[in-house]
């Protein structure tokens, strides 16, 4: 008995010291879990790749904040990485929100510098040919529209401030239904809008990289085929990191991938508290109970 | 172990360590970073408003407009500029009214180009999502949606309430609650799995970025 009251009164201080080391350990001892591939990620990872065959761009959307940052980053260096070493035409862009354009700039900073000693085929990446980066225009919806009507009235300049007109990689792209897929990676309800404004409007193919919290929301617009994809949280990302390992040899520092044993440690202790937190309810219920 | 040589990776580190020391109880550090993050977020986004969008947008048109004499140019340009101006009048409380304008615009232009796509989007397409499945006993994806089907159905009479929940109709929204909370159990631990992902994204600046621990 004197366990379970134990429990019943156990500082919660001392759980998040548990949850803290449940993380900093699997770190430090390069534990690594097997990342088993879900269809919503495969199925992204097979679209995506697809647009190497129609030379379509692909836009990368970083629709988030630094506060989600740590599950989203990872998979706008993912995409990023799949896109130029598969020689698909990537449009970067930091989303419909201030926030996401500098860290849209952090996936372009590393993974560019990455790629320069990674990638398998050899040849550089050129800006404008390769990729281009868009500004942030404020609007949101407005912006979604006016890409659908007239990209380069929308987008005049690049976020360097040079035109979009001069950048070959633009020449093919008139309105939203010239891109090849859209992926809007968000921790927020935003990927609904590019689903309603660039998909249902637009017909542009949208796929979405999301937060955890939101990943339950979204199947059901996978099951409609209304997303032809998504990459859920942490474990999404991790999925992608892997694929991109298997079957296109990239090798570079899987962010999400290490990520995920720690994961799992915490995943393990919080269900063990769990259940050790019930049983300790009912047998003080029980003995509370029988006094009475 | 390699500790970073970048001051900003140790203010980082600072503040990284202030902000959890909330978890142990509030104190002055945790609001200073508080406040930090909030002034950097609010700072950031003027300054990124201001050099992307009111001097490519605004400014810059507005000045070649004068030196060209593109008079119609430069009306095209000012006008949005001035309505969008009138929500200034927010801070001067006899004139607050004239704000109303561009929030009239704005919702006009919201609700039109909203209302067709979203039906389409929201409503009909996961109702053909629902029900517009061919059934194949031998298939288990049928039964899949049959399940879900039976789900949705169930769900719908729970949060019924034009009908007292009894008979027919209470033992419907039985079987509903449960696929709610179904539900609910599945975003509970997907809300966890996001949360803990922040943690280690920390932890591992903390331990790869600062400390150079993790390689």
């Amino acid at each position: 008995m004197k366990f379970w009251l134990f429990m019943d009164k156990l500082d919660r201080r001392w759980l998040f010291l548990l949850i803290g080391l449940s993380v900093i350990i699997p770190s430090i001892t390069n534990l690594r879990f097997p990342v088993t591939t879900t269809p919503p990620t495969l199925n992204l990872w097979n679209f995506v790749d697809s647009l190497k065959y129609t030379k379509k761009p692909l836009i990368i959307i970083c629709d988030y904040s630094p506060s989600t940052s740590p599950e989203l980053q990872p998979m706008a260096h993912a995409l990023f990485r799949h896109a130029l070493e598969a020689d698909i035409p990537v449009i970067l862009y930091g989303g419909l929100y201030t926030e996401g354009f500098g860290l849209a700039r952090i996936a372009e900073e590393t993974v560019l510098e990455e790629m320069n000693f990674h990638k398998a085929n050899g040849d550089s990446i050129v800006y404008g040919k390769d990729y281009v980066f868009l500004p942030f225009v404020p609007g949101g919806l407005a912006v979604i529209a006016g890409m659908g009507e007239d990209f380069i009235g929308t987008f005049r300049v690049d976020a360097r401030g040079d035109s979009l007109k001069l950048m070959p990689m633009m020449d093919n792209v008139r309105r939203l239904e010239d891109i090849g897929l859209i992926v809007d990676i968000a921790g927020s309800a935003v990927s609904r809008t590019w689903m309603v404004y660039a998909g249902t409007r637009y017909g542009t193919p949208v796929g979405v990289g999301t937060t955890a919290v939101s990943a339950a929301e979204y199947y059901t617009f996978l099951q409609t085929r209304q997303f032809v994809g998504m990459l859920g949280g942490m474990k999404g990302a991790a999925e992608y990191e892997e694929l991109n390992a298997k079957r296109l040899n990239i090798e570079v520092r899987k962010q999400a991938g290490i990520a995920m044993a720690s994961q799992n440690f915490v995943h393990l202790l919080i269900i063990f508290m769990v259940i050790l937190g019930n049983i300790s309810f009912f047998v003080l219920k029980r003995n509370r109970d029988r006094r009475s | 172990m390699h500790l970073s040589t970048s001051i900003w990776v140790w203010i980082a580190a600072f503040l990284t360590l202030t902000i959890y020391s909330f978890l142990y109880k509030d104190n002055p550090l945790y609001r200073f970073a508080e406040h930090v993050f909030v002034g950097a977020s609010v700072g950031w986004s003027i300054a990124i408003v201001w050099h992307m969008t009111a001097i490519p947008y605004i400014g810059i048109p507005l000045r070649d407009a004068v030196i060209q004499r593109n008079w119609p140019g430069f009306i095209y340009v000012a006008i949005p500029t001035l309505l969008g101006s009138l929500y200034f009048f927010r801070f001067f409380p006899k004139q607050s009214w004239l704000a109303r304008w561009p929030i009239a615009v704005m919702m006009g232009y919201y609700c039109g180009i909203s209302i067709s796509p979203s039906i389409e989007a929201n409503i009909f397409a996961q109702v053909q999502g629902t029900i517009l499945t061919g059934f194949n006993p031998t298939s288990l994806n049928s039964w899949w949606a049959l399940l879900l089907l039976i789900g949705v159905v169930s769900t719908l009479f729970y949060f019924f309430f034009s009908l007292k929940h009894e008979g027919f109709v209470g033992k419907t929204s039985k079987l509903g609650i449960w696929f709610v909370m179904i539900a609910f159990g599945a975003s509970f631990g997907y809300t966890v799995m996001a949360r803990v992902s922040l943690l280690i994204g920390r932890i591992q600046f903390l331990l790869h970025d600062w400390l150079g621990i993790l390689r």
